[in-house]
């Protein structure tokens, strides 16, 4: 058993399908499961899993992009750029994401006249999750130790060389593994942009739960999108950091 | 090789690590440079590679005038190899070698790839072109960045204490490499804290202590140094147990 994958595999799918068994037998509302009720508004099921993919992948995108301006006011020779960032980095990983999210709702995009919740949403989510991506983009840059740093300059590469064929090269490589962790830090926070009147997935089962009075049936739909959302992403991660490993 | 240093003060923060360094050497293929730990040996190696820049002083190497000649330019003739081997880890040992020549000396991929196969080929590391460094040992990860070095023909190269990070074993296999150099009539110089390596080495000896150059001529002096300090640094570290 110690050695054995198909058969470990197999023991721990086994213990996992028992499980499963166990809470649908132990579940006393199981006379009246309704999970089809759910299916039923497949259209708004759709819309909201389609949207919280869309607001991800925005967020993903504009949250590397600020990430690596706070990385690089953090890293920046003038104090002042650097307590900025640093501070607005403490004051986030000190909130709770819903927290932030409401706070930023209604004290930055109700002033502002920011009446679309969609881009309100991902605007506060963004600024959120900047903090994580500038310690992704810190953690990847201490990969190259100063030893490559001096090589580089005894060497003479310009600097443009030495982005180009060496800092960039291993920094893809470390940064995907954090940065794919980011994405399900979004994908599931996402979910929180309900509370702000966003139509993402949480937001449009709960629509469909009061419509139907399927609750229970409605979460766990729920958790399974959701899973099928994170799951390939932390395979996906997984793959790259084996990759990495090979190298380092 | 010709070397003048003119007066060179080196200081980090309040620390004097070289004291106002006189040193005038011509015509010597090989230099080793030794001393005890913190005498300002790789302080010295470092300025004269160009890596950094002394407080005050002239640095002149060959027709180079290292304070202020163009880093960039200067750093394509010189070679420098460091305690520990610097090859950049996501590259194979063959790229590492061609990267330079193709991307810094402009140098055709082709030819590039000759250059550094040939060299490979005579340190013995020919085997071992397409593995990344972390599939080699430290020995010949040392030999591929000393092979790095030469491939841009370039006229001093540059050691700083390249076993340091070896155990013995692997140290006579780069030390053997370095050698090699010594056959090619190359220059380089070398830091190092193998005396009887620099015996069969080096041609030129400099010896220092305490930011200072205190006894330096053929390498005979090792034999017969005329100072009391580099005799008692010869007996300390020859000290057999």
């Amino acid at each position: 058993m110690k050695s054995n994958k198909p058969l470990n595999v197999g023991l721990a799918l086994l213990f996992y399908l028992a499980l499963v068994a166990f809470i649908v037998f132990a579940y006393p509302g199981r006379s009246n499961f309704r999970i089809e009720a759910i299916f039923g508004y497949s259209n708004i099921l759709v819309k909201g899993y389609i949207n919280t993919i869309i607001i991800s992948i925005i967020v993903l995108i504009l949250s590397i992009i600020f990430g690596f301006v706070l990385y690089l006011l953090s890293e920046s020779k003038i104090l002042v750029f650097k307590y900025i960032s640093n501070v607005f980095s403490e004051v986030i990983f000190g909130t709770p994401t819903l927290v932030f999210l409401i706070v930023t709702y209604y004290f930055i995009a109700v002033p502002l006249d920011l009446r679309n919740r969609f881009l309100a949403g991902i605007v506060g989510f963004t600024l959120f999750m900047g903090p994580y991506m500038r310690n992704a983009f810190m953690g990847a840059m201490k990969s190259i130790d100063d030893t490559q740093y001096q090589a580089m300059k005894v060497l003479g590469f310009t600097s443009y060389q030495k982005y180009r064929y060496i800092i960039l090269p291993q920094l893809v490589k470390v940064i995907v593994p954090p940065m794919i962790g980011n994405l399900a830090i979004i994908i599931k926070g996402s979910s929180l942009l309900n509370f702000i009147g966003v139509e993402e997935l949480y937001n449009q089962i709960t629509t469909i739960q009061s419509r139907t009075y399927a609750v229970v049936e409605g979460y766990l739909i729920m958790f399974l999108l959701y899973l099928s959302i994170t799951l390939p992403l932390i395979f996906l991660a997984k793959y790259f950091e084996k990759k990495v490993a090979s190298w380092i | 090789m010709d070397l003048s240093l003119k007066d060179i003060v080196q200081k980090y923060e309040d620390k004097i690590i070289l004291n106002h360094v006189n040193l005038e050497i011509k015509n010597k293929s090989g230099i080793a440079l030794i001393g005890p730990s913190g005498a300002g040996k790789s302080t010295l190696l470092r300025l004269l590679s160009g890596i950094e820049d002394p407080i005050s002083g002239e640095i002149c190497l060959n027709n180079h005038e290292v304070t202020h000649e163009d880093k960039s330019e200067y750093f394509k003739k010189v070679g420098f190899v460091f305690q520990a081997h610097n090859l950049f880890p996501h590259l194979t040992v063959l790229r590492n070698i061609t990267l330079v020549l193709e991307k810094v000396h402009h140098i055709e991929i082709e030819k590039a790839e000759k250059i550094a196969l040939d060299l490979l080929e005579q340190f013995e590391l020919i085997e071992h072109k397409d593995k990344i460094p972390a599939k080699i040992s430290g020995g010949q990860a040392q030999r591929a960045s000393i092979i790095r070095s030469l491939a841009i023909s370039p006229e001093v190269v540059f050691l700083d204490e390249p076993t340091s990070a070896l155990d013995p074993i692997l140290t006579h296999e780069v030390l053997k490499t370095i050698l090699k150099l010594r056959e090619k009539k190359m220059n380089f110089m070398i830091v190092t804290h193998e005396i009887t390596f620099a015996k069969k080495a080096a041609d030129y000896v400099v010896f220092m202590e305490n930011g200072e150059v205190i006894e330096h001529g053929d390498v005979s002096i090792l034999d017969h140094p005329k100072t009391d300090r580099l005799k008692n640094f010869i007996d300390k570290v020859s000290y057999d147990i």
